[in-house]
């Protein structure tokens, strides 16, 4: 069933489509059509059909606002956009081949970016001497994967390994009801690993200062949450072993610059 | 006077020692010899190292030294070394747009790649892979982006002009 509103108003009376249809074939002047009249006869006319079918009228009625707004506007073409709207086959095939060499460039690029994978990869078959001194990896390739390379799934089989492995050690059960006290842990983390001016920090370091257990589950909370924000890099060598971390690189190059 | 031989001895501990890329100029001054020595000394030292499980680099315009690849297996088995850095395709091909076109701005980089880049050019910053190297002229004075000397020893190649033509990636599409 097709719900058509019907509409009256000096110098026009029939459907709200036949107004739109006049107007743009400068049969009514849209200056003289109030759209709030409009408006209010087309709300009148849906009051007793709530249906998503009868919300057809409001967008004509936007429509016929639209093609008013943009009669009034200085300057405009209040026909404009219904010449934009035909196809223009010139116009149409400007943007094919824009899209085409777009698609061809981005092949292109694709091809380079995989050689360069083949040059890195050869490239980490060859082993630098600092490469094997903990802590003093150069900025620019720490030696740990990425959050990028790292899947949800990939983080769930480590987390399940860890769980059963700490399941056959003795186990403490720990409560940080204090969120003040984790807020406060944080600071003197950070503030402890800063003090080192771009040096690492083992999390044993870390863990001396406070030898109680609860503490050290606070301090590694904290360092959970700094590279959790990124403001720090924590690295293991092996799988449980020392835990090596350090300040973001553009931290490091801050020190340097302020050490001149 | 300083001759060759020891000039390359020299050479070698301090490739050895150091945790960067050395390049010919700062040993030149350090050593206070002319760089033609330098260049000679690198020469018999690259020389010498033939046949050993080290070679000498000519990467991001110095020198470094490094294991060869033939033996990267055993001595990360050795080292306990297992861990992968790898760049992923999005990163690998930002960094291809940056190489070849740089200095470019992010818009550029996402007209080409036909998607949003800015959690992967972070990383690459992240990295020092890429640097910020300026503004363009366009609205807004889009920040415009370079590759480093890190992207270079990243590659292992000492230069820009090692990497292949574009032209050659165009003929395998």
């Amino acid at each position: 069933m097709v719900y058509e509103i019907s509409l009256e108003f000096p110098g026009f009376a029939g459907t709200l489509d036949l107004l739109v249809e006049r107007v743009r074939r400068f049969e009514v002047d849209i200056l003289d059509v109030k759209i709030s009249e409009v408006a209010r006869q087309v709300v009148d006319g849906l009051k007793d059909n709530i249906d998503l079918q009868f919300f057809a009228p409001v967008l004509t009625v936007s429509r016929l606002m639209f093609l008013k707004s943009r009669s009034l506007l200085p300057g405009r073409d209040m026909f404009e956009e219904t010449e934009l709207e035909e196809e223009n086959p010139e116009q149409v095939e400007e943007e094919t081949q824009v899209r085409m060499r777009l698609e061809e460039q981005y092949r292109v690029f694709s091809g380079a970016g995989e050689h360069m994978r083949g040059l890195a990869e050869e490239n980490r078959l060859r082993i630098r001497s600092y490469q094997t001194r903990a802590g003093e990896l150069p900025g620019f390739i720490d030696e740990i994967a990425y959050i990028e390379d790292i899947t949800p799934f990939d983080l769930m089989v480590v987390m399940n390994q860890i769980l059963k492995r700490a399941l056959r050690d003795d186990t403490y059960r720990v409560r940080v009801d204090d969120a003040q006290l984790l807020s406060r842990r944080i600071s003197e983390v950070f503030d402890f690993i800063l003090a080192r001016r771009g040096e690492s920090v083992t999390f044993d370091e870390i863990r001396e200062r406070t030898p109680q257990k609860t503490e050290a589950v606070l301090s590694f909370l904290a360092l959970v949450y700094l590279v959790s924000q990124g403001r720090v890099i924590a690295r293991q060598h092996t799988p449980y072993g020392e835990i090596i971390i350090s300040v973001r690189h553009a931290d490091r190059r801050q020190f340097q610059d302020d050490d001149g | 006077m300083m001759t060759v031989e020891e000039t390359a001895n020299i050479i070698e501990g301090i490739l050895f020692l150091s945790p960067s890329v050395v390049n010919a100029a700062d040993i030149q001054e350090h050593l206070n010899v002319d760089l033609g020595i330098v260049e000679e000394a690198v020469v018999v030292l690259r020389k010498r190292l033939e046949g050993t499980g080290l070679e000498l680099l000519n990467t991001a315009g110095g020198y470094e030294l490094a294991t060869r690849s033939e033996y990267s297996e055993h001595l990360r088995a050795y080292f306990g070394r297992m861990d992968r850095t790898r760049l992923s395709r999005a990163s690998l091909e930002t960094l291809a747009i940056i190489a070849y076109n740089q200095p470019v701005s992010r818009a550029d980089i996402e007209r080409i790649r036909g998607v949003n880049t800015s959690g992967v050019t972070k990383s690459l910053l992240d990295r020092n892979l890429i640097k910020i190297s300026g503004k363009g002229d366009g609205i807004g004075r889009p920040f415009l982006f370079s590759t480093t000397p890190d992207f270079l020893r990243f590659m292992g190649i000492n230069s820009l002009e090692e990497l292949p033509s574009l032209e050659s990636f165009e003929q395998k599409v």
